[in-house]
């Protein structure tokens, strides 16, 4: 279930029960990683981000360690079927 | 397999089995090492260097062919399939440049130093078979990718530049056997041009539209001024290798001139990305990016100067000095030392379950020592040119020498981060 959407550095943002989701997917690099930090950064992203991506952030995980943030892949959510590549990436503030 | 076990394993082929890269960043590391040796004994001779066999084509050779080529491959092999989202193709081609290239230069580069043509040659077409393999994979990854036209447009670039170099290179080797060429000083040029500002030039200029927002944590370059950038760049390449081949001096001049053009826009792009950056404490390795950058805005001045005699008899000289080891040398050792730990952290695990912290990885003081060894023998070099001094030359080779060692102890520290990651797994 969803409840709000926005937009953010040409990313679509949108809050669901599972946390705050943002679709990246389409980005050119660097731009995933830097909308993903922004909102870490910013105090935006709460607790829990749903990042949704178009190939593994790998360029992503030294900068979530830095900052003290844990993530996991986890299975695509419902709403749009994945391409080949596509993950998405629950980012934690405390460890999973 | 699982959903996430697909998902994993069609992004974990972006990543390349860790020794893939860094074979090409410690052969970088080790030619480093001996360019310096070369560049003391071609001491003699190195400050009025204007072409021809010996001891001071074969410096230059090894840091063309060595150190910026093996950098530049290792760097694209990894960091373009995860730009582009397209995974290369297969990671053998890759080995197969790697086990080409270096014999061959070796053997192109002992051929230019002790003047055997034969091993010329052969190193030449080693060197040519194995760069050639390189760019059909990179060109195949270019033509698969979807986004980012710039940095693919800068890629095409680089790519036609690389097989005009090495068609030219050849020849060159050739001619040393059977005197072909009418005007061999003119192809030279031409094969220089395409080397340092067509290949070496455009893969440095189109990988920092991404490289350094990447690092400074900033939105890619705005893509009008990004695509200005690009034609500007592609132009003076194309007039600068036209008016060598023809031997136009007007064509030269143009080029330099289009070149302070091209020079000012990339600078412009990269000054924003880093003024917009959320990472203002770039560290060590951007202070070579920045003095880099300083000498990318100099090389078409000191062009110019060359070509119209205003930098004496010697203006060739230092501007062969000022782009291969002033900008390009300088940008990509600042480079590799950034993406380096960034790579190494991708393989490795720390006990803790994640990876280990940038500031974990590879030791700092070597290359504290190194960015200082490597700025006062550069200018070591510019003041040996301009003095032509031999002792000069040979001091700055020294202080190099000792930089390029501290270079090589950093490196060798990152090796043994990963080689205990690998024991562990």
């Amino acid at each position: 279930m969803t409840n709000g959407t926005g937009a953010h550095d040409g990313a679509r943002l949108w809050r669901a029960q599972d946390g705050l989701h943002i679709d990246v997917r389409g980005l050119p690099c660097p731009e995933p990683l830097v909308t993903l930090l922004r909102l870490i950064d910013g105090g935006e992203a709460g607790e829990v981000l749903l990042a949704h991506l178009s190939q593994e952030p790998l360029l992503l995980y030294p900068e979530l360690e830095e900052r003290g943030w844990c993530c996991r892949l986890i299975a695509a959510s419902g709403e749009s079927s994945p391409r080949d590549g596509d993950v998405v990436l629950k980012i934690v503030r405390s460890p999973l | 397999m699982t959903v996430v076990g697909m998902f994993l394993g069609s992004a974990k082929s972006r990543l390349l089995p860790a020794s893939v890269p860094f074979r090409f960043f410690v052969a970088a590391a080790v030619l480093h090492v001996v360019l310096w040796v070369a560049v003391l004994f071609a001491a003699g001779d190195f400050t009025r260097f204007r072409g021809g066999v010996g001891p001071s084509l074969a410096a230059v050779h090894l840091l063309t062919l060595g150190v910026l080529t093996m950098t530049a491959i290792g760097a694209a092999v990894q960091l373009l399939p995860v730009a582009t989202a397209r995974p290369l193709v297969a990671v053998w081609p890759i080995k197969a440049v790697f086990w080409l290239l270096v014999p061959g230069a070796i053997a192109l580069i002992v051929g230019m130093y002790a003047t055997h043509v034969g091993l010329m040659i052969a190193g030449a077409v080693a060197s040519t078979v194995g760069l050639l393999l390189f760019a059909g994979l990179f060109v195949d990854n270019l033509r698969r990718a979807g986004s980012m036209p710039v940095v693919r447009a800068y890629g095409w670039g680089a790519f036609v530049s690389l097989v005009l170099l090495v068609a030219l290179g050849l020849a060159l080797s050739l001619d040393a056997e059977i005197g072909f060429l009418a005007d061999h000083a003119g192809v030279a040029l031409a094969h220089m041009i395409l080397g340092s500002f067509g290949f070496m030039g455009m893969l440095a200029l189109g990988f920092s539209h991404v490289l350094i927002p990447m690092f400074a944590l900033s939105n890619a370059p705005k893509a009008r001024m990004a695509q200005g950038g690009f034609a500007v760049a592609a132009a003076t390449v194309m007039l600068g290798v036209t008016g060598a081949l023809l031997g136009e001096t007007m064509l030269l001049t143009a080029a330099c001139v289009l070149g302070v053009v091209a020079a000012s826009l990339h600078l412009r792009l990269m000054r924003v990305a880093l003024a917009t950056g959320m990472r203002k404490r770039l560290g060590l390795s951007f202070l070579l990016v920045r003095i880099s950058w300083v000498l990318l805005a100099l090389t078409p001045l000191v062009g110019l100067a060359a070509l119209q005699g205003w930098a004496g008899p010697d203006g060739p000289t230092l501007f062969g000095l000022v782009s291969l080891g002033g900008w390009l040398l300088t940008f990509l050792l600042g480079i590799l030392q950034r993406i380096v730990p960034f790579l190494t952290s991708m393989h490795v695990t720390r006990s803790t379950g994640g990876p280990p912290l940038l500031s974990e990885l590879g030791a700092s003081a070597p290359l504290t020592v190194h960015a200082v060894c490597h700025v006062v023998a550069i200018t070591g070099l510019v003041t040996a040119i301009v003095l032509d001094s031999a002792v000069t030359a040979a001091l700055a080779a020294l202080v190099g020498l000792a930089g390029a060692l501290a270079f090589a102890t950093f490196i060798a520290s990152i090796l043994k981060t990963l080689a205990s990651a690998q024991t562990r797994a």
